[in-house]
């Protein structure tokens, strides 16, 4: 399941740092997604073993309770010119 | 990259990454309509009234407010914008487990709004976006209030994980590592890309 979710960061990294001017055109271009558990209605099979498995960004790590639910979010909203992220 | 080529692009990754649901302004739904004719899948276009959406997931339904742009692209609401909002998270909150709001009001209207408590009765969460920084989480203004904000830049993605969910009701507080987890997933140069990706912005002539 984190893999999908790794997918997803992977292809958004991709898309926002190559100097494509996006944001020049979209002021605002906010995205929600979810997965964990609600895997399946985003077209994804649930995979605990590769959601525990994978390097998960933890948060404070407080501790490894699974979430009920995981969103994740992107925006692009200053409608800058940039470049890549460093 | 010509305009008509970034268009292309920006309909085809965003499709590609096949999001739940997104939010689009007006502005950049013309262009993408004008320059290809369409817009992403599970995109919307808030004009005048807020957009309400309800996803069934495992943990139950979860409810999205889609909040209109104020008169002034990426900064605060007006009252009556606001009033509107608040009306429309307030209609869904007995029918979804989680009601969560999209916001385009910069971090200055979304402050001011989370901070007259009226906010909390009709959100869970906040997911802003406009002018202003971003960051993993606050409870500051409200700790019913779960206020999440992007990276200026797109730059990250903002991970949050609901360890618990409210109960219909009830009253509730976020708390930190005990009902959720919330971080900054930064997209640095040490993450390898997704070839899929690469080959649509690339086009077929490279």
């Amino acid at each position: 399941m984190f893999l999908k979710r790794h997918q997803l960061t992977v292809q958004t990294f991709a898309l926002w740092t190559l100097p494509l001017l996006l944001a020049a055109a979209v002021s605002i271009f906010s995205t929600v997604s979810h997965a964990a558990s609600n895997a399946e209605s985003a077209g994804y099979p649930p995979d605990d073993a590769d959601f525990l498995d994978a390097p998960l960004p933890q948060g404070k790590g407080l501790n490894s309770k699974k979430p009920l639910l995981t969103i994740l979010y992107n925006a692009d909203t200053n409608g800058e010119l940039h470049p890549c992220p460093t | 990259m010509p305009p008509a080529d970034k268009a292309r692009v920006a309909l085809a990754s965003q499709n590609l990454l096949k999001v739940n649901l997104g939010w689009l302004s007006p502005k950049a739904a013309q262009w993408l309509q004008q320059s290809v004719g369409s817009v992403p899948t599970g995109f919307h276009t808030v004009r005048g009234k807020p957009i309400g959406k309800i996803i069934n997931t495992k943990a139950g339904k979860i409810g999205f407010i889609l909040f209109p742009e104020g008169p002034i692209p990426g900064k605060g609401p007006t009252p009556e914008q606001q009033a509107m909002v608040l009306a429309a998270g307030e209609a869904l909150r007995d029918k979804v487990s989680l009601v969560i709001g999209i916001s385009p009001w910069g971090s200055v209207g979304e402050t001011n709004f989370i901070r007259s408590k009226k906010a909390g009765a009709a959100f869970h969460c906040i997911l802003g976006s406009g002018e202003g920084i971003g960051f993993a989480q606050s409870l500051i203004e409200d700790p019913s209030v779960l206020w999440v904000r992007p990276d200026s830049q797109g730059r990250a993605v903002n991970v949050i994980e609901l360890l618990e969910l409210p109960s219909p009701g009830a009253k509730f507080e976020w708390r930190e590592g005990v009902t959720f987890r919330a971080d900054m997933d930064f997209l640095d140069d040490d993450r390898p890309e997704d070839p899929a990706m690469r080959s649509l912005i690339d086009g077929p002539s490279q």
